[in-house]
């Protein structure tokens, strides 16, 4: 195994561990007793270990330099290192023992190399400079790692990020086309569709008002059309309040429920004996949320409640709050007529009207835009009920911690 | 005492110009009103005016927001950019209040922004409302009257 042809000026380096103790090495003083044991190191090692003069003479290759070149140890040993360097990197060598000879060292220089087959591979070299018992720099030891699958996975996910991106780029565009065509919608929506609806009722109450008196008969008629125009206008609003709720920003900060409650029932006469018999009970406590938003949903809640009552029954209404760890339920109890246990589910969704409601006024919109508003604020909706026991409604919020 | 000054009506609906039209007569507002078609008209009208000082700026501009040539917004945008009529009061009287819009309009300069609404009590209430600014508020108008006058 030992090479054909020993270049007079060139130790054999450490080679194989078959070998140990290796032939004895010039440039090793030879009373350092751990010679032998560094070599069988150097040998054993993954990197490819190779020393060179200062002329980038070869003079000693590991198996790692055999495995990662592709060259023996006899085919390499007092050839020049250039040997490695493909032909656009030629220059890379001056610059090396330049810095060499100035006793500098070159750390994780990630360039490329050729093998003894042609292949190129990429390496990640370390270089430093050896000195002789003065000081003075008479080779270099050169450690290199191929990091070619390193490299390429490196690539290959940079190659997979970027694309990645692009996708992620691509789908928000259109994400935002699509928003913008909603937008267009709902406008148009708002404009073109309650045009003619504020004109039919417009002009029914017209006549009404001034022919009314000529035809009482048909007043009726004309009344249940302004009503209908009437309602119609309310849903159209009510979808495009749903609407804005995916889109407008809504900061989120402490608010008392208490007061949003107080102020709702403040507003409305028909929240007051004889009407209606709501009570809040104690007081709620404080949540997270955001105070336009929330308002829309209690109104809602407790417009629903009030609503959803036998014919003839005067609605009784409970609101109270408790706080549970860091969310807080508020609940809004009534005696209304109910939901049973089937439909529980399809209650929060747009345009779900029960068969039980028809006959109450509605567009199907409120509770949807309670679920999707309650949402947004981090919270979640449900419904406790059964047909004939009245129903609680709820919403949980996040509480404020002190 | 010399007459009421002119409202300044810019809506291309004939229905609800009419709508308006009853529901300030049910008021009783003393301003006679002007009718103009869209937003090209309200400019050629401010350019009439202009080329004849003796003839008074209206008290008052309600002008729809969705108008053929140029709508309520481009025509905002040009009577502010006239100095002449920088100070003439302008309110939207648009079908719909589009967040954008509101904003926008008020960016522009205008001085307040009413929603169509769908019945006619409520339509009569902003017919009581625009009568009441006329009748309570200070222009500069007022100003400027009086002292040309």
């Amino acid at each position: 195994m030992l090479p054909a042809s020993t270049p007079a000026d060139g130790p054999t380096g450490p080679r194989s561990a078959e070998h140990l103790p290796p032939m004895p090495d010039p440039s090793i003083p030879s009373h350092l007793p751990t010679a032998a044991f560094l070599a069988a190191i150097i040998d054993g090692s993954d990197d490819a270990i190779v020393t060179k003069n200062l002329q980038g003479i070869v003079t000693s290759w590991n198996r790692g330099a055999e495995r990662v070149f592709g060259y023996r140890p006899e085919e390499m040993i007092g050839r020049p290192i250039l040997t490695l360097l493909p032909p656009d990197r030629q220059d890379e060598e001056k610059h090396i023992l330049a810095r060499l000879q100035r006793g500098e060292r070159v750390e994780h220089f990630e360039t490329r190399r050729v093998r003894k087959d042609g292949r190129l591979i990429e390496v990640s070299l370390t270089i430093s400079p050896i000195r002789d018992a003065n000081g003075a720099v008479i080779g270099a030891s050169k450690i290199a790692r191929d990091v070619t699958e390193l490299k390429q996975a490196r690539d290959r996910l940079q190659r997979h990020a970027a694309e990645l991106e692009l996708k992620v780029r691509e789908r928000t565009a259109r994400l935002e086309e699509s928003l913008a065509e909603l937008e267009a919608f709902s406008y148009s929506l708002s404009h073109d569709m309650r045009a003619p609806l504020r004109a039919i009722q417009s002009l029914t109450e017209i006549v009404v008002e001034d022919y009314g008196e000529r035809f009482p008969e048909g007043v009726p008629l004309l009344k249940r059309v302004i009503g209908s125009a009437a309602r119609l206008d309310r849903l159209i609003r009510d979808v495009l309040s749903f609407a804005q709720l995916s889109r407008t920003d809504i900061p989120l900060a402490a608010l008392s429920a208490d007061a949003v409650v107080r102020d709702i029932l403040r507003e409305r006469p028909e929240y007051h004996p004889p009407h209606a018999d709501i009570v809040v009970e104690g007081e709620l406590p404080p949540v997270i949320g955001h105070n336009a938003s929330l308002t829309q949903c209690l109104a809602n809640l407790i417009d629903n409640a009030v609503k959803f009552v036998s014919p003839g029954v005067t609605p009784v209404v409970r609101i109270f709050g408790e706080r549970t760890g860091d969310r807080v339920r508020i609940s809004v109890r009534d005696n209304g007529i109910g939901i049973d246990q089937q439909n529980r589910q399809r209650l929060f969704e747009i345009f779900q009207r029960l068969p039980s409601s028809s006959g109450y006024e509605g567009t199907g919109v409120g509770l949807a835009i309670v679920r999707k508003a309650v949402a947004r604020m981090n919270g979640t909706v449900g419904v406790d009920s059964a047909p004939g026991l009245g129903s609680t409604f709820w919403l949980e919020l996040p509480a404020v911690t002190p | 005492m010399k007459d009421a000054a002119l409202l300044l009506l810019a809506e291309d609906d004939e229905l609800d110009v009419m709508l308006l039209r009853r529901a300030l007569k049910s008021v009783e507002l003393p301003n006679p009103v002007e009718v103009v078609h869209d937003g090209q008209e309200v400019m050629e009208f401010f350019q009439q005016r202009l080329t004849q000082p003796d003839l008074p700026l209206p008290a008052l501009v309600v002008m729809d927001l969705k108008m053929p040539r140029r709508d309520g917004l481009q025509a905002l945008e040009w009577i502010r950019s006239r100095v002449e009529l920088r100070a003439v009061p302008v309110v939207i009287f648009s079908s719909s209040a589009h967040r954008h819009e509101v904003r926008k309009a008020y960016e522009l300069g205008a001085n307040a922004f009413l929603v169509k609404p769908p019945s006619l009590g409520e339509r009569a209430e902003i017919a009581r409302f625009l009568k009441d600014w006329l009748r309570l508020n200070r222009t500069a108008l007022d100003e400027l009257g009086s002292r040309v006058g």
